[in-house]
């Protein structure tokens, strides 16, 4: 082995070889070139330059059919530099033009069904995404296994409802209207975030609404359907545990449905048992 | 700004890069380096910038009395040392914010910097450190000094470069299509650790340990989810920044490497962040040490300071004792007794001692790492596995699947080495090898692209 190594250094002496570590990469690169490897990684390089420059452009110029008017938001000023508004701004309005929002999301999802078995496409829809900020997977702050030292406050999904007060001749008793807490007029002790609210009143008679309201979604959805049976009753007591099923028809006139898009006012009725539930937020 | 935000990515990096492209000179790419890495950190935070300026700048001062001090009064170069120590520990505990175990500081959300102010300080004590011991001159040109500073190549993970290692490069470096190659493929695949693989760790990690329904399973699969999201998380960001570098036209030393079973939890702690490691190591002097007891003591010592480097809290420290002290011990007793074990009782006292010591990591109380610790022995727990577990790991096992063979060195090597083998064969075969391998760098690029736009696009 040794002989033969002493062969080959014998050998190489005879050659000039380039000292200097730039001539050798240069001697490495060409014989690269010339062996084909080169070329592998020239059409790499610009296979990956081509993909980076696309996504950027498209990212950039594309912003999914939508002009943007409002650019007041983007006002460029010493003030709005240093405190860090203006590149927050900018860097909002880059994720809300980021092209074909909808396609992208399907796109996760059909990607997705190659990770495993079991994931699903979601059923096309409006379109309330959600940013990743708010997708919280294993977040530190909240590690389930601590102790829970807050067991005194209440929580934000409890939902308090009052017992039915009813007098001695057995009539239900409503309190007014000011003593209900929550807004809205539901009688959750645990007053919500104003950005998601939603009461819906079930009273004894025939008549109910649902008021949802949700003040900070992207897409505002506000319905109001009532359902307004006028009904001759004959006696004082309302039930209160369960709907009639059995409806008067023949003093009954028909269902009138009215929708509107907002309306948040106070039900027609007083309620003679109110019930109040809430939708988790958002 | 982070390395994964898409206004980075597809925005300040490409635009960064063709501008630096434009001219040969290092004098123009660091220029263009200076002002977009300021850019990065004061994306949001504008205080940054002010802090970082006001640092480097007592860091350039120091260096240059330290230089000129240590010949004539040690004492005082100590004393100038000393001082830069006190400014940048002060630094990096009050800013001091590291991605790894993001919001987990006491008190201090509001000002924190989210810019690696952790490597940010050692980076600025390390130049003064080693202008003290002779390493290197101190630098006069100011501008040199930032680029080394503020490069965002450097922030997010390190590695801990010396400026001794950096200057050269800094003053004269080459940007030619190799670097350019390599660099964009380790960065496509390190954003492809960080988007796809890191996600489904958390994913598991949420579920498993999951205080609602505590079950056996739960806990192990859980807890080595955590330790392989914060593996894929931290790896994938050392890829993206030597990535990022290579595209730069520097070359910067390698940040992890492959866990070895013969070199036992000594080799595991070294081989994660290990110019951080290093780092520490040579402060203590221990590489130059050759008493047992002292390299034991010095261990648990580096074991403490790195916990609190990692995370500024009782419990970090805590930590990192422990695993100093499991460090001590197998230099002085337990390497000669576990040696003669076979490499598979090894891998498991490996995976259980990291999930004993660094799995308290993740719970902010005695009591909840008690009750995981309980858990893992079925202790309190009800069922063996929950729906959710199984669920999160059956809608991504063949993720999984990857990022066993990415963790698992000798798994990897079979494939790497079988692929070398395939292309060695004919001129045919290496180019299908090639075209495979140039597609599936596309395919990361592509599917991390999009799984970023979907999850930041809002309607």
């Amino acid at each position: 082995m040794d002989i033969d190594f002493t062969k080959m250094k014998i050998e190489g002496e005879k050659y000039p070889l380039p000292d200097e570590c730039e001539e050798n990469d240069r001697a490495v690169r060409f014989l690269a070139l010339e062996t084909g490897v080169g070329h592998f990684d020239n059409l790499n390089l610009l296979v990956l330059a081509v993909l980076f420059i696309f996504i950027s452009v498209a990212f950039l110029a594309v912003n999914g059919g939508k002009i943007n008017t409002d650019d007041e938001e983007l006002t460029f000023s010493k003030e709005t530099l240093m405190t860090g508004e203006f590149t927050k701004n900018l860097e909002e309005r880059y994720l809300r033009d980021l092209p074909l929002p909808e396609e992208m999301k399907s796109a996760r999802e059909h990607i997705a069904l190659l990770y495993g078995f079991g994931n699903k496409l979601s059923e096309k829809t409006s379109g309330n995404y959600t940013s990743a900020s708010e997708e919280n997977y294993g977040d530190t702050d909240t590690n389930p296994f601590d102790r829970d030292d807050d067991k005194d406050k209440l929580s934000e999904n409890a939902v308090t409802t009052t017992a039915v007060v009813t007098d001695k001749d057995g009539n239900t008793v409503t309190e007014d209207a000011a003593a209900e807490t929550a807004p809205g007029g539901g009688t959750t002790a645990v007053s919500r975030p104003l950005s998601t609210l939603s009461t819906t009143t079930t009273t004894g008679t025939d008549e109910e609404e649902t008021t949802t309201t949700n003040n900070e979604a992207p897409v505002v959805t506000t319905t109001t359907t009532v359902v307004t049976q006028k009904t001759e009753t004959s006696s004082e007591t309302v039930s209160t545990a369960e709907p009639p099923t059995d409806t008067q028809t023949s003093d009954t006139e028909p269902p009138v449905t009215e929708p509107s898009d907002t309306d948040t006012g106070a039900p027609d009725t007083q309620p003679s048992e109110p019930v109040s539930s809430e939708a988790p937020a958002e | 700004m982070t390395y994964t935000d898409l206004i980075f990515l597809f925005g300040m990096f490409p635009a960064a890069t063709v501008l630096s492209l434009l001219d040969r000179s290092s004098e123009y790419k660091n220029l263009i380096l200076i002002l977009t890495s300021l850019l990065f950190f004061s994306w949001g935070r504008p205080f940054a910038v002010c802090l970082i300026f006001l640092s480097l700048f007592v860091d350039w001062g120091i260096g240059l009395a330290v230089g000129s001090l240590r010949a004539k009064s040690r004492p005082a170069a100590l004393a100038m040392t000393v001082i830069d120590a006190a400014m940048n520990l002060g630094l990096m505990l009050v800013f001091g914010h590291n991605y790894l175990f993001e919001g987990r500081s006491p008190g201090l959300e509001e000002v924190m910097l989210p810019v690696g102010m952790g490597y940010y300080s050692l980076r600025g004590f390390s130049y003064v450190q080693d202008v003290f011991r002779g390493k290197i001159r101190p630098e006069r040109n100011v501008f040199c000094l930032m680029t080394y500073m503020v490069s965002f190549h450097l922030m997010c993970a390190g590695p801990v470069v010396r400026y001794g290692d950096m200057e050269s490069q800094i003053r004269s470096r080459e940007v030619n299509t190799d670097k350019l190659n390599a660099g964009l493929n380790r960065m496509v695949w390190g954003l492809g650790k960080i988007v796809l693989l890191s996600e489904v760790f958390a994913k598991i990690m949420a579920a498993g340990l999951n205080g609602n329904e505590i079950t056996t399973l739960g806990c192990w699969l859980g807890m080595l989810a955590f330790f392989a999201r914060y593996y894929f998380l931290f790896t994938g960001l050392c890829d993206m920044s030597r990535g990022l570098s290579l595209v730069g036209g520097f070359v910067l030393p390698l940040n992890y490497r492959d866990i070895e079973p013969d070199e036992l939890f000594t080799g595991m702690v070294k081989s994660y962040n290990t110019t951080v490691v290093g780092f520490f190591a040579d402060l203590l002097g221990l590489p130059e040490s050759k008493s047992k007891v002292r390299t034991a003591v010095g261990a648990v010592i580096c074991g403490g300071l790195m916990g609190l480097w990692y995370h500024v809290s009782l419990g970090c420290l805590v930590i990192g004792l422990a695993a100093g002290a499991l460090v001590a011990a197998e230099q002085l007793f337990l390497k000669d007794i576990l040696a003669k074990l076979p490499a598979a009782v090894k891998y498991i006292y490996l995976v259980l001692t990291a999930m004993i010591i660094f799995g308290g990591l993740e719970f902010k109380s005695f009591y909840g790492y008690r009750k995981w610790l309980l858990g893992l022995v079925g202790v309190g727990t009800k069922y063996t596995l929950s729906v959710a577990v199984k669920n999160a790991v059956m809608n991504n096992y063949v993720l999984i699947l990857i990022a066993f063979c990415v963790v698992c060195a000798p798994v990897r090597r079979l494939i790497t080495g079988g692929a070398d083998k395939l292309s060695a064969k004919n001129r045919r075969a290496y180019s299908a090898v090639r075209a495979v391998k140039t597609l599936a760098t596309a395919a990361v690029l592509v599917i991390s692209a999009i799984t970023l736009a979907a999850s930041a696009s809002v309607v």
